[in-house]
């Protein structure tokens, strides 16, 4: 038993997992980059991945964005863990600087996308719960709105002014010192 | 490389709507640093606004982000001096000076109370000679709410110790939020008894309504002449401890909130080399990093050129002071430490200066060692406490 165990885990390493899309697209992606995702790793270590994973909420042209992050982001975390034994301290401080920078290139470019799409990576990210990818795409939204008035932001964000002219009138009071 | 597609470069795609779900959007509002951003975010929708203020967001937030400073309580006037332009927080600072109480008049008997602390204790200013008669009150002044603390019980005390009550001054003030008291509105009050010659510590939890005596230590063995008055502690607080100064002390005396136990700890030979007595006004301990106790000085005239700082790593088995750097301090003649909360520094220039006259107030941002000027007032009293709050509506109670 013993034996067949430490088996098993070496065919972990490069097993690969089958998600499938709302739209019924199949995706290989290896166990590593799967497991950047809470809710897969959960999966699997459930057992419940046989067959594939349905991801009903997400479709394929964004689970395709999805799997592209969690790739890199995997193969950056895989990189840093291997560098570590084989490298001096310099070395490996010059080469962790290296692959940060690549990682914020990457990101920056990743986020080049439109409103509608960040929404639904964040949308993916969350149900997929994906802390980094979360985090990327909210702030984007975050920076998207700083210094900007409630005019603004809801031109830029197509967002319907609900408020009442009396509620309207009476929360531009009460904040009227982020306004000065 | 992989190319993306530019933004907004789907032709005829309809714009997109932020609709998702709450708590996404609370995602999307806590990574907004200034708390104008906030502000305005909330007021573009209902729904934004509702998230928004929700007091359970509103804590989170404040978890995250550090309150903006936004002035100074003078201790026994009663008044708020909020920052002045061209201070980034004077907007905020005039918002809450108009929205907040700091006269107290919601009290019973307003004229009766003297501000403790720079949040929100308050007590009574009649002689107190017996701690029976200590009144205590923590309110919040921005939502004009109040909580009475029961005296300490007389027995509590006497089968502590044996204090002689005709020298006895009392010390109150609120201890730092825990985790769980940061997720609720409950708080802690503590109780320095003092006599020349020892203090014996109280604490009050709101959620028991029971004081407990916790610890207490004498003071002559940390060398303080007994002779002296109790009265020139100046409180402090980094790292989860309490510090105290005194004129004739060569230790501080430090009160460790996790283990709840007071010690002594050596101050800088070169500071030691300056008194007795020393000035305590022209000292702070403060927090730097992780890990780092700081000790400021303001030179004395013939001392230094500005404000020095001094290290140490916090912790029972910290090494020595070190040096670490002279902060240039215009004018550093007549300048007082007058108080330190939340990584500032209230420094008080007394002398006119080039640029201003009258006595003007300073604040050191410890993150970045910039000094900036605050405000100017006059004032008898030097116990003044720095006030750093979210503006409303970004403050729900917080009692």
């Amino acid at each position: 038993m013993a034996s067949a165990g430490s088996g098993d885990e070496k065919a972990a390493a490069a097993a690969m997992i089958t998600l499938i899309s709302s739209d019924n697209e199949k995706f290989e992606v290896t166990e590593a980059t799967a497991t950047l995702s809470q809710t897969i790793r959960h999966m699997i270590e459930d057992g419940c991945t046989d067959g594939g994973v349905p991801l009903p909420n997400v479709t394929s042209k964004i689970l395709a964005r999805v799997i592209e992050y969690c790739k890199k982001h995997a193969t950056a975390a895989a990189g840093e863990e291997g560098s570590s034994s084989s490298f001096s301290d310099a070395a490996f401080l010059e080469v962790d600087r290296a692959f940060l920078e690549e990682l914020e290139e990457f990101d920056d470019a990743f986020l080049e996308v439109d409103r509608a799409t960040l929404f639904d990576l964040i949308l993916a990210a969350n149900y997929l719960d994906i802390k980094g990818l979360l985090n990327l795409t909210c702030q984007k939204v975050a920076d998207s709105v700083k210094g900007k008035t409630p005019e603004q932001i809801r031109e830029m964000y197509n967002i319907v002014n609900d408020l009442t002219p009396e509620e309207e009138a009476e929360i531009r009071r009460e904040t009227q010192w982020a306004f000065e | 490389m992989m190319a993306s597609p530019p933004a907004h470069s789907i032709a005829g795609a309809p714009a997109a709507q932020l609709d998702l779900p709450d708590e996404i959007m609370e995602e999307i509002f806590v990574r907004l640093d200034a708390s104008e951003d906030l502000a305005r975010a909330s007021a573009a929708c209902t729904t934004f606004y509702r998230i928004v203020s929700a007091r359970r967001f509103l804590r989170r937030y404040r978890s995250l982000h550090a309150p903006p400073l936004l002035g100074v309580i003078a201790a026994d006037l009663g008044k708020f001096y909020p920052a002045e332009p061209p201070h980034r927080s004077a907007p905020a600072g005039r918002a809450v000076a108009r929205a907040t109480d700091f006269t107290f008049s919601f009290l019973p008997k307003p004229n009766f109370w003297r501000t403790r602390d720079g949040r929100v204790i308050l007590s009574a200013s009649a002689s107190s000679a017996s701690l029976e008669g200590l009144v205590l009150v923590v309110c919040d002044p921005l939502h004009r709410r109040y909580v009475e603390i029961p005296p300490i019980p007389g027995d509590l005390v006497a089968c502590v110790r044996h204090l002689d009550s005709l020298e006895m001054e009392f010390e109150p003030f609120l201890a730092p939020p825990n985790e769980e008291e940061n997720e609720s509105s409950s708080f802690r009050v503590i109780c320095n008894v003092m006599s020349a010659k020892e203090v014996v510590t109280f604490i009050f939890s709101s959620a028991t309504k029971q004081w407990r005596h916790v610890t207490g230590i004498i003071l002559t063995h940390g060398g303080v002449d007994a002779t002296a008055s109790p009265r020139l502690f100046v409180r402090h607080y980094a790292h989860n401890c309490f510090y105290w100064m005194h004129p004739y002390n060569k230790n501080l005396l430090a009160l460790d909130m996790g283990e709840m136990k007071f010690s002594f700890i050596g101050l800088p030979p070169k500071i030691i080399r300056l008194g007795p007595p020393l000035h305590v006004l022209k000292y702070a301990i403060v927090e730097l990093g992780e890990s780092r106790l700081g000790f400021l000085t303001l030179g004395h005239s013939y001392y230094g050129l500005g404000l020095e700082l001094y290290l140490r790593d916090s912790g029972a088995d910290a090494q020595e002071w070190r040096h670490s750097k002279t902060i240039p301090m215009p004018n550093y003649n007549g300048c007082h430490i007058v108080a330190a909360t939340e990584g500032y520094v209230l420094i008080l220039q007394a002398v006119s200066s080039l640029y201003f006259t009258g006595p003007q107030y300073f604040t050191l941002e410890l993150k970045t060692m910039q000094i900036e000027r605050m405000c100017s007032m006059y004032s008898r009293s030097l116990h003044h406490k720095l006030y750093a709050n979210f503006p409303p509506p970004l403050s729900p109670p917080s009692i």
